[in-house]
């Protein structure tokens, strides 16, 4: 293997560190628009906030910093064989790239729609309306079997939530 | 402790606790085997209905689903190599290379052995350890806690992903995800925005399966076929045979060993133990050249370490309400739903309905023997149910679940946005465990440490003034700097 390959710089770690600085400022800003003393004292509300935040940035500062000097992905020579194999197959499937973005951006409105559809139609009504979309979007192509899924599962989960839990899942503000 | 037990069994021990621990086990085993549903996301998805329910009713399901999950998730891994829980992946490597040689059925039986063997052995460890640590607990205070969960948050930082300051970042989002609602000394709003919602803090139940469920929903959503099944699903293959199995017994006994150590330690759970076992097992092994080729050792010593820390994980849940990894983070949650808040002072306050749940765990584990031959005969074909039919039915559910927990839909807004932010966190190689677990202990670390610096004379010296408190910071900075020297020696290595 190339000696350039373990150098290959690391682009996730450079994203996290800014969006972990961003976080660690947005923290701050927002506890320091209440005008409290600096640095805020161990009864104040923003003493332990304060605290994480700054703990939150040097571990941003530091990602940033690890992936400027391009620090080898961890795991490479881990003295720990079994913890680098377990983060190994940890990692393993998750970071690869997105094979299907339209499928994937497809199912993200997806689960948009039925939270935006709850109100309004109610648990049963959107759940059937997410289970008949969401199926054929992910490949299923059994259509009577789809169909039959998303008007049985929707209503067994009503009934189990409002018979054995006695809990009213939202009936929809659409049918009065 | 054999009268406390039996009294506990006593009181607790009913019909309805019995027959709620038998449907509870009976349902985390098909849940947990069906492809794609992890352990987590399973006790996470069936975790709101036992809010319901009487902690005598409840506790016992939760246990029971808890314990059959685990088991559950052995089966697609080995059969379909879709490992159901992280901690399973090495009997996957294992296990599904059995498979493809036609010895599923042994593999599957061995992983069944092997975890009730290993989850007996810390069951009893459980039993006789929890209370003892428990009256010792009690001599801890604020300072000793302080520490001990800021212990317990860098260990999950530092083994559960590839980069500490990754795992350390997920920790630190988590811990001031936590600070959200009010101040519990001052009672003064913090994060709030102005949304009443959140005066109560983040839901901890919805994000946690938004975390774990939504996540895995968008996960297999982006691969190019969603959960193709291959592999021998049906063969009608040899049983393994008690002589196969007793040969394994001191892998499997030194194997649980193993993953009672590691489970008992706080913030380290069943995923690695796993590793662990299967590690330490490989290098003593004479047949070492079976490894990754299908060795029934491998399967074993898997099976049995991963199981072992699991009743091993409850030790510091229980004594000290740290949980062992993500699977306990969500029985912890559902256990302060139920109000019992985990600490020294549980065994004091509810000693019976504790070890009323030690004897439901040993009872489980004897069911979870004959249930899981039944699912090895009848339910194999459990994991050829298509992912693509199975995610929406369980995006259904999820969305119940987490509106049911209050009954607001703020909630289901919080479920949503946990799945969002649970995709970018695995899809950014950043660990999801640390942020969960800061998310819980974050509320315990703010109190005690305030608390120890408010009673303090002497400021933050207070923590290297107490013996325990003190030892424990050292312990800390050794687990600190043996990462910073792995980490200098890599990439001089690299």
């Amino acid at each position: 293997m190339r000696m350039a390959c373990h150098h290959r710089r690391d682009p996730s770690r450079l994203i996290v560190g800014a969006v972990a600085l961003l976080a660690a400022g947005a923290a701050v800003l927002a506890l320091s628009r209440r005008g409290a003393a600096w640095p805020p004292s161990v009864q104040s509300a923003e003493f332990f906030p304060s605290l994480v935040a700054i703990g939150l940035g040097t571990a941003g500062a530091l990602l940033v910093v690890q992936s400027a000097v391009g620090l080898p992905r961890a795991g490479a020579g881990d003295p720990g064989a079994q913890e680098g194999a377990a983060a190994e197959a940890r990692g393993r499937g998750d970071v690869g790239p997105v094979e299907a973005p339209w499928r994937l951006g497809a199912v993200m409105l997806g689960v948009l729609a039925f939270h935006a559809a709850i109100g309004p139609f109610g648990m049963v009504v959107a759940s059937v309306l997410a289970i008949a979309v969401l199926a054929p979007v992910l490949g299923y192509r059994r259509w009577g079997v789809a169909l039959l899924v998303a008007l049985i599962t929707p209503v067994a989960v009503w009934l189990m939530f409002r018979r054995t839990l006695n809990v009213l899942l939202p009936t929809g503000w659409l049918w009065g | 402790m054999i009268a406390d037990l039996a009294a506990g069994v006593a009181s607790f021990f009913t019909v309805a606790s019995v027959v709620s621990a038998t449907l509870g086990l009976a349902a985390g085993i098909v849940v947990g085997a069906l492809p794609g549903l992890t352990a987590t996301m399973t006790v996470a998805v069936l975790a709101p209905f036992t809010f319901f329910m009487d902690a005598s009713i409840g506790l016992p399901f939760l246990l029971g689903v808890y314990k059959g999950a685990i088991y559950g998730g052995s089966i697609p891994a080995i059969l379909i190599n879709t490992p159901g829980t992280n901690a399973a992946a090495a009997t996957a490597i294992e296990g599904f290379a059995l498979a493809r040689k036609g010895r599923a059925r042994a593999a599957l039986e061995m992983s069944l052995y092997a975890s009730v063997a290993g989850d007996m052995i810390a069951t009893l460890v459980l039993i006789f350890v929890t209370a003892p640590l428990a009256a010792m607990a009690l001599r801890f205070s604020s300072p000793e806690y302080a520490i001990l969960y800021l212990f317990a948050l860098t260990m999950i930082a530092g083994v559960s992903g590839r980069s500490f300051a990754k795992g350390a970042a997920s920790a630190l989002l988590g811990a001031l995800v936590g600070c959200v609602g009010l101040d519990p000394m001052s009672g003064a709003q913090r994060f709030v925005f102005g949304y009443s919602d959140l005066l109560g803090g983040v839901a901890l139940v919805p994000i946690l399966i938004g975390m774990f469920a939504l996540s895995e929903i968008f996960i297999q959503a982006e691969r190019r076929t969603v959960g193709a099944v291959s592999g021998d699903v049906d063969g009608l293959d040899p049983a393994l045979g008690w002589r196969a199995f007793a040969a394994q017994r001191w892998t499997i006994l030194r194997s649980s060993g193993l993953g009672v150590f590691v489970g008992t330690l706080p913030g380290i759970g069943s995923e690695i133990a796993c590793w662990v076992a299967y590690g330490a097992a490989q290098r003593r092994s004479k047949a070492r050249h079976e490894y990754g080729r299908g060795s029934l050792e491998g399967v074993a010593a898997a099976e049995s370490g991963n199981n072992a820390s699991v009743p091993a994980t409850l030790i510091p849940m229980l004594v000290f309400g740290i949980p062992g990894d993500t699977v306990t983070a969500v029985l912890l949650g559902a256990f302060m739903a139920q109000g019992l808040l985990p600490g020294p002072l549980l065994f004091q306050n509810s000693g019976d309905t504790i070890y009323g749940l030690f004897g439901i765990l040993l009872l489980t584990n004897v069911l979870l023997l004959g249930f899981g031959l039944i699912a090895i005969a009848r339910l194999r074909a459990i994991v050829r149910v298509p992912q693509a039919i199975l995610a929406p039915c369980v995006l259904v559910l999820c969305f119940a679940g987490a509106y049911s927990a209050n009954q607001n839909m703020f909630d289901v807004g919080v479920l949503v946005a946990g799945g969002f932010l649970g995709y970018a966190m695995r899809k950014l190689d950043v660990p999801i465990p640390p942020f969960v677990i800061a998310l819980l202990l974050g509320p315990g670390l703010e109190n005690s440490l305030r608390q120890s610096l408010l009673f303090s004379p002497d400021g933050w010296l207070v923590f290297v003034q107490r013996p325990i408190s003190a030892t424990l910071l050292a312990l800390l900075a050794a687990f600190l700097a043996f990462q910073a020297v792995a980490a200098l020696r890599a990439r001089a290595a690299g």
